[in-house]
């Protein structure tokens, strides 16, 4: 599978919509991008389009557009593991159970691009009545798949 | 010259329509804003004198005497059966603000007395003549990028507020409202229709709110097996710059095109707050510019003899032309939707 859309219900009744892509050319970006809408506002953050600060244009050479920092996010996290580990701290800034949950999702798309059909997340109780809390994971996905140019036939129909 | 009326001021387009009029009117003389009804004259009436047109409580006085050649409905969503009707009866041609319907029912009986009548009907899929939009069709169909693979669409936008809320006279919320325009311009795109379609309604962004304001819609497109996405939700508030987009990742054999309908657009900051103004030509004035080439047509057909004129065979834009089976279609999407939250996210065909 090169290209999929996922949807989720979480237990707040809040609904998502992911896109996973590697169904782009070689020259498409590399970008992450995100909008989070509640009932006080809207968020919005693009890697892509959104963020260049600086732009460089030079005979011969390709354009390059980019938005340099201080420090990026490789810089935060190990400087986030070194403190961690300086300090003794129990929990890492990322830590076993922050990676679980997400495969948790990323697995239960994969099943439910193989049966078309709604999967619910074990670590999370009985979501089908909505009810309204706070850091809520997923309670169900819902997967479509298509297949790319790089990998054909790899999906389900 | 085409002489126009508007049937109502309820929609939030209504003084676009009459500018585009005017816009036109101003360029060639090819239309001409003459007249506008209104259930409420304190509306209404004031924007007919703005406009140097004839005001009408009733739209059925506006219809007869041979006032106006066409009108454009931008009434609340259930008026549009009778106000068709009406117009079709007096041999008016139409164009209809999306959707067309608010149910099934109301459709096939809609096209059925359509059928009796000849006039020219267009549904305001105005997002079929955006710029960005009608490129990307002409890249598609030069085969140059493969077939589609996959479609992922958003049409986002602020609550439009009054009846827009009142189900009883919309017919639903973001589903109905805005799932019509995407699934119009997939249907263009890929020339196919909409499979099974599950849909999930979130969590209401307004609580207070009598219809859905956010949901995601599901499908594959019947003949292509395409899976087709589509963001319909009001989840841009109040101040948010712009009303709302349009933008769809087409993601093909051999490439991907991403498509942000109103842009490019400027920056304009004043008292009543900031905005993105599109540039380009107005999609409104495009869009009566359509119509006005089929009802000339049509007008040169009749005085030949030929009756009634089949779509997509003059002019140049004639395939942007969005007619009643276009409307209608792109409105069985949203209502399969509905079905769909209705039973639990099952899917529904349209």
């Amino acid at each position: 599978v090169d290209y999929a859309q996922i949807h989720l219900n979480f237990r707040s009744g809040a609904v998502a919509h992911l896109e996973a892509s590697w169904a782009v050319p070689a020259n498409f970006p590399f970008s992450t991008s995100l909008e989070l809408c509640g009932t006080a506002g809207m968020l919005q953050m693009d890697n892509s389009e959104q963020s260049t600060s600086i732009e460089v244009y030079a005979p011969g050479a390709p354009i390059s557009k980019s938005a340099p920092m201080e420090f990026n996010g490789y810089f935060h996290e190990i400087d986030a593991f070194i403190k961690a580990v300086e300090e003794k701290r129990e929990r890492a800034p990322v830590d076993v159970s922050d990676v679980v949950h997400p495969l948790e999702v990323a697995l239960a798309a994969k099943q439910s691009i193989r049966t078309g059909k709604l999967v619910r997340l074990s670590s999370c109780s009985a979501p089908s009545a909505p009810s309204a809390g706070s850091a809520d994971g997923p309670s169900a996905s819902f997967a479509g798949s298509a297949d790319g140019p790089s990998a054909p036939g790899a999906s389900s129909a | 010259m085409i002489k126009f009326g508007i049937i109502s001021y309820a929609h939030v387009h209504s003084d676009s329509y009459a500018w585009a009029l005017k816009t036109i009117f101003d360029h060639d003389g090819a239309a001409k804003l003459v007249a506008v009804s209104d259930t409420e004259p304190s509306r209404g009436r004031p924007r007919a004198e703005h406009w140097g047109a004839q005001f009408f409580e009733n739209y059925r006085d506006m219809l007869s005497g041979s006032i106006v050649d066409a009108v454009i409905i931008a009434s609340e969503n259930v008026r549009h059966e009778e106000e068709i009707a009406a117009a079709a009866a007096a041999g008016i041609h139409v164009i209809c603000e999306k959707p067309v319907g608010i149910s099934k029912e109301q459709l096939q009986s809609m096209q059925a007395n359509l059928q009796k009548h000849s006039i020219i009907f267009q549904t305001a899929f105005v997002c079929r003549f955006s710029a960005p939009v009608v490129d990307a069709k002409r890249l598609i169909d030069s085969g140059s990028l493969g077939a589609i693979r996959a479609i992922s669409a958003t049409n986002h936008g602020r609550y439009p507020g009054g009846w827009f809320g009142e189900p009883a006279l919309s017919g639903g919320g973001a589903v109905i409202d805005h799932t019509v325009h995407a699934a119009d311009v997939v249907r263009m795109l890929t020339r196919d229709e909409f499979g099974s379609v599950t849909a999930f309604r979130g969590a209401n962004l307004r609580p207070d709110l009598q219809v859905e304001d956010n949901a995601l819609i599901y499908s594959r497109l019947s003949r292509t097996g395409i899976p087709v996405s589509i963001d319909c939700s009001w989840s841009r508030h109040d101040k948010w710059p712009i009303w709302g987009d349009l933008q769809l990742n087409i993601f093909c054999e051999k490439g991907v095109i991403k498509i942000d309908a109103f842009k490019p657009h400027i920056n304009v900051s004043s008292a009543s707050g900031f905005e993105w103004q599109s540039l380009g030509e107005d999609l409104n004035v495009k869009l009566i510019r359509s119509f006005c080439n089929a009802v000339n047509e049509h007008r040169a057909s009749d005085r030949r003899g030929h009756g009634a004129v089949p779509k997509n065979s003059y002019d140049h834009d004639a395939s942007l032309r969005a007619n009643f089976d276009d409307g209608a279609k792109a409105a069985s999407v949203a209502f399969a939707a509905y079905s769909s939250i209705a039973n639990n996210s099952a899917p529904v065909l349209p």
